[in-house]
């Protein structure tokens, strides 16, 4: 199976221009890259269009990559970008299609599945879909306010103040829990 | 942690709680084997597709910045891209015409201020007419014989291409005529001379291959100054009214032989 030292030397031999190297790095990538856009983004043509402008800037500035990063990361941090250009050119989609959250059934909101990591995990599992939806695009995702506005098709204030009221609600949980143990 | 297959197949069909699709999200941000599966989930001809689309646009040619220039001031793509399509010799032109200038101003340094003038007048006007015989045609365009079958070829690409010369080079010569000393009206003579020239060179070359074209009217007009100035005494006698005039009345009948000829300008231009 690959690893990230594969794809790294990959990367490394993209940016002296080897088409092959290329090659194998689209059939690594590509698929997952697509996938995953696919839940930010309803329409497959944007995000066919976001994939293939993704890898027209990795074979353009392969050589920017920090050598010790992880690969798929700085994969998704560019086609996630891409994606929201696309969707500002065209902008299809209305905030409804955002795939992300939206076919969750508000009964299996309830169930809780276990195998959450970490803070996100925790404060994702009672928010609200539109609170997640920001987090996601801002912790998971990697995006700023801007970009992750873009992205959910809302104003940067909006995500600023979700931000902000996701954050107190996850500390009223915490406070609440720490009450509960006492 | 293993790879769940089945949380990656619903998550390929939207089917997954919250909760669930959440831990895939970050199983997807730092785990290889969890992309990797996800990988291949996706069809294959869809990555086909977009594959064919990624190479099409790394083989694209890049705009030369001049082209994205004139695109970016609202000239049509096809356009630019037929003007920006620069003949190897565009470059030698530029070059040569800047160093006729300034041999043309050095050897007149010194010297009456009309012969100064005088030879910069007659030199400037030639140098969108070697720009268009010279760098236009065969031999200088390694994309000749497309041109000339192509829906743009014919008139239209040499007037094109002309006009293309013939900005360049006033730019050029402005720039050499700012440099002049002499601080005359005359100074801005040459104007009217370089379009009818061009214009003229055009003309001509409906009946004779470019180049011929471009070094007959070149001589015709050197002899001609030459002449004139004899003739009336006077240096710059060819830039004076009557001479204004006669270039325009030369402009004039060289449209007009463009028009009436431009069938010729699909063949002319071939024939070397």
């Amino acid at each position: 199976m690959r690893t990230e030292a594969d794809d790294r030397a990959l990367l490394a031999r993209v940016s002296r221009g080897d088409r092959a190297a290329f090659d194998e790095l689209y059939r690594a990538h590509a698929g997952w890259l697509t996938a995953r856009l696919e839940r930010r983004c309803g329409d497959p043509d944007l995000v066919d269009l976001a994939v293939q402008d993704t890898f027209v800037a990795v074979w353009k500035s392969a050589k920017k990559f920090r050598s010790q990063g992880d690969v798929g990361a700085w994969l998704w941090g560019i086609a996630i970008r891409r994606l929201i250009d696309q969707m500002r050119k065209r902008r299809p989609t209305p905030v409804e299609a955002n795939v992300l959250f939206d076919q969750v059934a508000s009964a299996e909101d309830e169930l809780f599945v276990g195998g959450l990591h970490g803070e996100l995990g925790e404060s994702l599992r009672s928010l609200d879909p539109d609170l997640a939806r920001v987090l996601v695009a801002t912790a998971v995702d990697g995006l700023t306010t801007r970009e992750a506005g873009q992205l959910l098709g809302i104003p940067q204030g909006t995500v600023k103040t979700r931000l902000l009221r996701a954050r107190r609600e996850a500390r009223d949980e915490l406070a609440r829990l720490e009450g509960d143990s006492r | 942690m293993s790879v769940d297959l089945d949380l990656i197949h619903r998550y390929r069909r939207s089917t997954l709680t919250r909760d669930e699709l959440v831990k895939v999200e970050l199983e997807l941000q730092r785990s290889p084997a969890w992309r990797s599966a996800l990988n291949d989930t996706v069809d294959a001809h869809r990555l086909g597709a977009t594959w064919a689309a990624v190479e099409g646009s790394l083989d694209a040619p890049t705009p030369s910045r001049l082209e994205r220039a004139a695109t970016r001031l609202g000239a049509p793509q096809h356009l630019t891209r037929i003007m920006g399509a620069t003949p190897n010799l565009r470059r030698a032109w530029m070059v040569s015409a800047v160093v006729l200038l300034l041999f043309g101003l050095a050897v007149s340094n010194g010297e009456r201020e009309t012969a100064t003038i005088a030879l910069f007048l007659s030199i400037a006007p030639l140098v969108p007419v070697f720009g268009v015989g010279l760098v236009y045609g065969p031999g200088a365009d390694p994309a000749h014989e497309m041109a000339t079958v192509t829906p743009m070829g014919g008139l239209r690409l040499v007037v094109l291409r002309t006009l293309m010369a013939l900005l360049t080079s006033l730019v050029v010569v402005g720039i050499a005529a700012v440099l002049v000393e002499e601080r005359s009206i005359l100074i801005a003579a040459w104007l009217l001379p370089a379009v009818a020239l061009s214009a003229a060179t055009l003309a001509v070359s409906s009946f004779v291959p470019i180049r011929n074209a471009a070094a007959g009217v070149a001589a015709g007009w050197l002899t001609l100054v030459v002449i004139w100035a004899r003739i009336a005494d006077d240096g710059v006698a060819a830039f004076r009214l009557p001479g204004q005039l006669v270039a325009a009345v030369a402009l004039a009948v060289s449209v007009a032989v463009i028009a009436a000829r431009r069938d010729a300008f699909s063949r002319a231009v071939s024939t070397t």
